[in-house]
């Protein structure tokens, strides 16, 4: 179903499985999924609301324990760490964004952006002028100052975006990223993200918004916990 | 974590105002509690621990100085009598009533005791007159906060007024020496307390001993005690158990920790909930930032900056309130003792509340699971 490029595999499922409750009350959320993000594409994983696209996606960022399979993150199997023993690679080679930003609102558009970076382990000077240069990259560098009630639902977005570029991480996880927006909010941020993308970086959002798909370069269908379509735009 | 977490806190004024004023209330209510029990111990063995004196004499069964009956004066070369004893002063220390200008009667306390005028002084702190001068006839001491309750002008040296229906003289003003039992002090010489309260020559009510070698109060005690109508105490011992009495016999000290318990209950109630409040308003970014990698200790962080900042500037403020409730009850009479001992006992006590507060708050962002930010 996958099909080879020249690019680095960043993540890696291989017949995941989860299952929730106990016997014999259970429910297969993700079914013996096997399937690879790649760098240099924008990977959208889409299906409907229940058919398993946010859970697969937390347990191929570390998130969430696996009831079987294996996750391999850049190459480093991740199966069985917790989210509490795999925040090494989250931090440094993951960015997030999520469908409603999580900015905090006591902060400007910079601090919200150089406070990760800070958490990141990068000194308080350099945080704060790569922040300012991701913003700028977002279209942000005339919001600097500004706290998240004085942005735009979009513009809150982009600078989520520039909170998940900020540290350069190679695979940009995003879920729903768009749904809070309108259509065409959301195309720009959806084009922003194909922008970032590139040799060294993957993005993979999960949406069920199909005016996405154009951006895409494949397309994960899941459905059901299983992935009923793989669809590579350049194949 | 400082910046997002103080920038957080201040961003959120009303929760930060309340925080702090509840901090800043249970500070003022602690210190102003424990500085009032303080100040009820020093005012109750306030004449015990400035009358020099190794071992305290007295009548078999009193409990308290204040209270304490005549010995006779056959007591005096009797004790004198142990090769310990270097030396032996008399005391009295009587209730009574001086009668004001207007014919009314005021309850007072009359120590009798020869005077010294050289340190240890006593009476102390003198404000006008020596110590010296209460050698002549019916020459007593006023405190000068007591000379309004007494009728007497607020400069009162000179002037005339009857204890026991006897005419004292005022010839000495002391600043700020006051009962446990917001009476009067009258100081005077043995011989004046004498003709005062009608006592005959040689009785007191009770003795100091000052002793060759400190190491000798035990065996002196154990002499005394031989005697069945006397009974000896170490100053010390003798402070203690004076306090002991109006402290806990007279339900004050049970009070006063009961009402600054509450000031800390309601310290934890309110500091909790506020912290409480800040954090569930920031569970999303918080659990973006457990999404992104942050461990435990950065998140309790969080809510570590912000007690420090709520505890410090209370406690700050808690204070200024105790020592401006501490000059309130200086003028009505009640004394406060805000020293060094007082403030780092109530201030460590805050430290505390302040950490049991941010308990539920730590417990509340160490369960937070990045999977709640999806």
């Amino acid at each position: 179903m996958e099909t080879e490029t020249a690019f680095p595999v960043l993540a890696r499922a291989d017949q995941l499985t989860k299952v929730y409750g106990d016997p014999p009350v259970q429910n297969t959320v993700v079914d013996a999924v096997t399937v690879s993000v790649r760098a240099n594409e924008l990977t959208l994983l889409m299906g409907p609301s229940g058919s398993g696209k946010t859970t697969l996606l937390m347990m191929m960022a570390g998130l969430v324990d696996v009831s079987a399979g294996r996750v391999e993150l850049f190459g480093t199997n991740i199966t069985g760490r917790s989210i509490a023993k795999a925040p090494g690679i989250r931090r440094h080679r993951l960015g997030f964004i999520f469908q409603h930003y999580n900015l905090f609102p006591a902060l400007t558009a910079l601090e919200n952006v150089a406070e990760v970076l800070r958490l990141k382990g990068v000194a308080a000077a350099d945080a704060y002028a790569e922040a300012e240069k991701t913003l700028q990259a977002v279209g942000l560098g005339d919001r600097l100052q500004h706290r998240p009630a004085m942005l735009s639902g979009g513009q809150q977005q982009r600078v989520a975006i520039a909170r998940a570029l900020a540290g350069n991480p190679a695979l940009i996880i995003g879920d729903e990223p768009t749904a809070a927006l309108d259509t065409k909010t959301g195309q720009k941020v959806v084009a922003l993200l194909k922008q970032t993308v590139g040799p060294e970086r993957g993005v993979l959002l999960v949406t069920h918004d199909p005016r996405l798909e154009p951006h895409a370069d494949r397309i994960l269908r899941i459905e059901d916990g299983r992935i009923t379509a793989d669809e590579d735009k350049h194949a | 974590m400082r910046r997002i977490a103080l920038q957080s806190l201040i961003f959120d004024r009303g929760r930060l105002f309340a925080s702090v004023l509840g901090v800043a209330i249970a500070t003022a209510l602690l210190l102003a509690q424990i500085g009032v029990y303080e100040g009820m111990k020093v005012s109750a063995s306030r004449v015990i621990n400035h009358f020099d004196g190794d071992v305290w004499v007295m009548a078999r069964g009193t409990k308290v100085i204040d209270n304490a009956e005549t010995m006779s004066a056959a007591v005096g070369p009797l004790i004198m009598a142990h090769p310990c004893v270097r030396d032996a002063r008399g005391l009295i220390h009587a209730m009574t009533f001086a009668r004001r200008q207007d014919g009314s009667y005021e309850a007072v306390v009359l120590v009798g005791a020869n005077p010294q005028g050289a340190p240890p002084y006593f009476p102390w702190r003198f404000v006008a007159g020596l110590p010296g001068d209460l050698t002549h006839p019916l020459g007593v001491t006023v405190d000068r906060s007591d000379a309004k309750k007494l009728g007497l002008p607020p400069t009162p040296l000179g002037a005339t007024f009857e204890v026991n229906g006897r005419n004292a003289h005022v010839v000495g003003v002391t600043g700020g020496i006051r009962s446990i039992m917001v009476m009067p002090y009258l100081f005077t010489s043995l011989d004046n307390a004498r003709v005062i309260l009608n006592m005959s020559e040689g009785q007191v009510s009770q003795w100091t001993l000052a002793l060759t070698n400190p190491s000798c109060a035990p065996d002196v005690i154990a002499w005394v005690e031989r005697h069945p109508d006397l009974q000896a105490l170490t100053a010390a011992d003798w402070a203690g158990r004076t306090e002991q009495y109006w402290i806990k016999e007279s339900g004050a000290g049970s009070m006063l920790g009961l009402t600054a318990l509450l000031g800390l209950v309601v310290g934890i109630v309110i500091v909790g909930q506020t912290l409480y409040a800040l954090t569930q308003q920031h569970f999303k970014e918080l659990a973006m930032l457990r999404v992104i990698g942050a461990n435990g200790r950065e998140l309790v962080s969080f809510v570590a900056w912000q007690v420090l900042v709520i505890g410090l500037a209370g406690a700050i403020l808690g204070t200024g309130i105790a020592y401006g409730i501490g000059v309130l009850m200086e003028r009505s009479d009640v004394e406060m003792d805000l020293s060094e001992p007082v403030l780092t006992f109530g201030l460590v006590a805050i430290a505390v509340m302040c950490v049991v507060a941010a308990a539920h708050s730590v417990r509340a962002v160490l369960r937070i699971r990045g999977t709640e930010v999806f």
